[in-house]
């Protein structure tokens, strides 16, 4: 099979309106039928010559019935060429064919094979998805819109460790400053270096000030979802950068084995940010045991209690390469979930926590989905919980 | 000359440290920092007047924590406690456990400063009481026991005539004892005894 982006699950899924007359005898399939419905039917010829052409698809793309005739179908469709060429070699490809007419996007699921009946050329069957891809942008979009509420969310909740984190340079930067000046005014300062160290100094809290503000900023900028190639352990880089202060102040030791070797992933790099984001920010509340186990049952288990106080709190996150998946986990040892927890824990709205929206794990594994992955979450045979999600590597970095 | 007093500092963040230990060395006082609770408490011996500036919201042990333990040793050295953002409870908690006072970071520089003079200068005056206070407790414990009498009963408000009869001795022999008593505590009138005797008592 070819290089395939995108594609519908299954042709079923695309709805394709069936002529509703009830002919008393079998329908003829005949050059009538096919110019009635939004489909191609193409034959090339050895040297990818469309010698062949039916069907009201054609308009689609802005092009008289026949028009196509006689014309090199590469060089009409530049994304068609290697699949042009893995049929004229006798193999059978699936691939979806896009473009634009005035702006107006098209865009055609092609199933391409060797014409065995000539013993040469192809035969390609198009069907129009451009209605069936529309709808899925827009759901894309509206996935984005809900995940850009959660990281604004997110932001809100951890505004106080941030504000912390912002006021330590601040109040350092005030200082320099003042004693600097006063030195100036007594006529003191031993030498000019002196004077120089307190302004470097000074613009390094500046600048540390700053890239707190440029991270936030980062995180929830509003942006259309836009995947390129990105490598975990910048986007953990970036996250835990995020959440350090938190970490500092509730004394959770983050580890993170997560190499720069690793392959890439071809996804939206904020959104994957905001899953490890959840995914820590859940791990650290269930060590703090904030409300944990409040919605499973009243009597909670008495060594949930007491976990915040006995062993060092930590929370690992790792990431491996798994056949043709990266698995990143986040693992803590917690208070741990409940069989039916983990079930529920992904389902919009369902929240164990006082300030919670029920939000976060929800939209993380839409996001996770939408990039062909998966999310999941298991009790740890100690103690706390381990969560998992996987991301598609692209075909090109698995071997 | 005297040995500058000590400011302690304690923030975990090195900048912050940094930036108060440059201010109290144009102060004049001497600055002593530390980026943990745990690093201060084991260096730290109190020896002389001084104050301490310290974060609350710490990783390891929490600035209240500190504050708990010097409080148990008994120690009174005065903190002034530097908050970040939304640590207002605690550091109600801070004052409600003796502080000197809390600031909110970021802070004025002349007011951590003002806070800063005024806490080693209450400091300074506790440990004046307190020398005064080993002085006069020193000088006491050189006294005899026969001494000893007559100055509780010198306290007490008896004359040398009274002492005399409730210890069975001549009038004179009290006068001896007075006398010598007063010239080993390095006195010279009934009036600096009992101010003498009132700052050895205290403690």
């Amino acid at each position: 099979m070819g290089v395939l982006t995108g594609m519908p699950r299954s042709l079923a899924d695309v709805p394709v309106e069936v002529p509703t007359t009830m002919a008393p005898e079998p329908i003829r399939l005949t050059a009538e039928v096919l110019q009635s419905m939004p489909v191609i039917l193409f034959r090339l010829d050895a040297q990818g010559t469309f010698v062949e052409l039916l069907g009201a698809g054609q308009s689609r793309f802005g092009r008289k019935d026949g028009e196509l005739l006689g014309r090199k179908a590469a060089g009409e469709f530049p994304q068609m060429r290697p699949a042009i060429e893995q049929a004229l070699a006798g193999e059978s490809v699936r691939f979806k064919c896009q473009g634009t007419l005035d702006d107006n996007p098209w865009a055609f699921d092609t199933l391409l094979t060797f014409d065995r009946l000539h013993g040469s050329g192809a035969i390609g069957f198009a069907i129009d998805v451009t209605d069936h891809q529309q709808a899925e942008e827009c759901v894309e979009k509206h996935r984005g819109e809900l995940a850009h509420i959660d990281r604004v969310k997110t932001v809100e909740q951890m505004a106080s460790g941030i504000a912390h984190e912002l006021n330590q340079p601040l109040a350092a930067m005030v200082v320099r400053a003042d004693v600097a000046a006063e030195k100036i005014r007594r006529g003191r300062p031993q030498s000019d270096q002196q004077l120089i160290d307190s302004l470097e100094q000074i613009a390094k809290e500046a600048y540390r000030a700053g890239c707190i503000i440029q991270r936030m900023k980062e995180f929830v900028k509003k942006t259309e979802p836009h995947r390129s190639s990105i490598d975990m352990a910048s986007i953990t880089g970036k996250v835990v950068a995020l959440l350090e202060s938190d970490l500092r102040h509730a004394r959770i030791t983050l580890t993170t084995d997560v190499d720069r070797s690793l392959p890439k992933i071809l996804a939206d790099g904020i959104q994957v940010q905001q899953v490890l984001l959840n995914l820590i920010r859940n791990a650290m509340d269930a060590i703090e045991n904030k409300d944990a186990n409040v919605a499973q049952s009243d009597d909670s288990d008495p060594s949930c209690t007491t976990s915040s106080d006995s062993n060092a709190k930590e929370i690992v996150v790792r990431s491996r390469v798994r056949q043709d998946i990266l698995e990143t986990i986040v693992r803590d040892n917690g208070c741990g979930i409940g069989g039916e927890q983990a079930e529920q824990c992904f389902e919009t709205f369902y929240t164990t926590k006082c300030e919670g929206m029920g939000m976060g794990l929800a939209i993380s594994r839409s996001i996770v989905e939408a990039h062909g992955g998966r999310i999941w979450c298991q009790q740890n045979t100690d103690r706390g919980t381990t969560f998992s999600f996987t991301m598609p590597l692209p075909k090109e970095e698995q071997h | 000359m005297e040995d500058k007093p000590t400011v302690f500092i304690v923030d975990d963040d090195p900048s912050i440290t940094g930036a108060i230990s440059e201010l109290v060395e144009v102060i004049d006082l001497e600055p002593a920092a530390y980026n943990s609770a745990d690093r201060f408490l084991k260096s730290y011996q109190p020896d002389g007047p001084g104050c301490l500036v310290l974060d609350i919201r710490m990783p390891g042990m929490s600035g209240l924590e500190l504050q708990r333990e010097l409080v148990s040793r008994g120690d009174r050295l005065p903190i002034i406690v530097i908050t970040g953002h939304g640590d207002i409870r605690m550091a109600v908690e801070a004052m409600g456990a003796g502080a000197f006072n809390f600031l909110e970071k970021p802070f004025r520089t002349q007011e951590l400063c003002d806070n800063i003079q005024k806490a080693v200068k209450l400091d300074q005056e506790r440990w004046q009481t307190h020398q005064q206070r080993q002085d006069a407790k020193k000088r006491m414990d050189r006294l005899t026991p026969a001494e000893h009498a007559v100055l509780d009963r010198v306290v007490a408000g008896k004359t040398n005539k009274m002492i005399a009869e409730e210890l069975d001795v001549s009038v004179r022999a009290v006068e001896d004892r007075r006398a010598r008593m007063m010239k080993r505590l390095a006195v010279d009138s009934r009036a600096e005894l009992l101010e003498l005797a009132a700052a050895a008592k205290v403690n």
